[in-house]
């Protein structure tokens, strides 16, 4: 038994809390310890992302099939954190400019690189056009 | 590890085809020297450079981490007009 629901008991008994309000608690406490065993299995699946693939195949018979390495994707991602600090504002001009409101300095900052890698690894684009061409980007 | 090959096909609508290994690991003993003395400059001026938030010497550490992580990168480009194919494929190992 954990210390927390050790702790919840002894509440209980000592009349601290009601027994109702203690089923909510560990009721909490239950689906708080399933969120975290999905966590660790999230994170399992997207660090063992190799490629992101680009594959076109037109009607017409053109065909494009790009493989680029997710470790050349973090490492791009990594250089640009090194931009310098008076090039940011221009950048998020010129992106606002563009019609993207974005705040580049917040992006780039280190530890959100793995969070945008992670992200980027549920990323799955399926594009089937009228005419019959078909455009894929994924992970794998 | 840093790319060792890069290989290089290629096919035209008459259906010549030409492809070619390119042997990086011959290449990288040569720059080995000039990139040092490179290193040396950008650590230089990276005392210099810093506070104003310039890292000259981490941009080449970053732009050294890219190229090794090219090695996998694949890119099969195929055409066809008047049921003519052509083809670029471009690979590095």
């Amino acid at each position: 038994m954990s210390e927390e629901r050790k702790r919840i008991l002894n509440m209980v008994a000592e009349g601290k809390i009601s027994v109702e309000e203690a089923e909510k608690l560990l009721n909490a406490l239950n689906s708080e310890s399933v969120n975290v065993v999905n966590l660790g299995k999230e994170k399992k699946t997207s660090a063992g992302l190799k490629y992101l693939r680009v594959v076109v195949d037109s009607k017409e018979g053109d065909n494009v099939n790009v493989r680029i390495p997710v470790a050349l994707l973090r490492a791009g991602l990594k250089l640009s954190a090194l931009i310098p600090p008076q090039a940011y504002q221009k950048i998020n001009e010129k992106m606002a400019e563009s019609g993207i409101e974005m705040d580049i300095n917040s992006l780039l900052k280190g530890g959100d690189i793995e969070q945008v890698i992670e992200t980027m690894g549920e990323l799955n684009v399926d594009v089937n056009s009228a005419q019959g061409d078909k455009v894929r980007v994924f992970f794998e | 590890m840093i790319p060792m090959f890069i290989k290089i096909r290629m096919q035209n609508e008459e259906g010549k085809r030409f492809g070619f290994w390119l042997p990086l690991f011959l290449l990288w003993p040569i720059l080995l020297i000039p990139l040092l003395i490179l290193l040396l400059f950008a650590l230089i001026a990276e005392i210099f450079t810093a506070p104003r938030g310039i890292h000259p010497f981490l941009m080449l550490v970053g732009l050294g981490r890219l190229l090794a992580a090219m090695r996998g990168t694949y890119v099969d480009i195929r055409s066809t007009s008047n049921s003519k194919k052509s083809t670029v494929q471009f690979k590095i190992y």
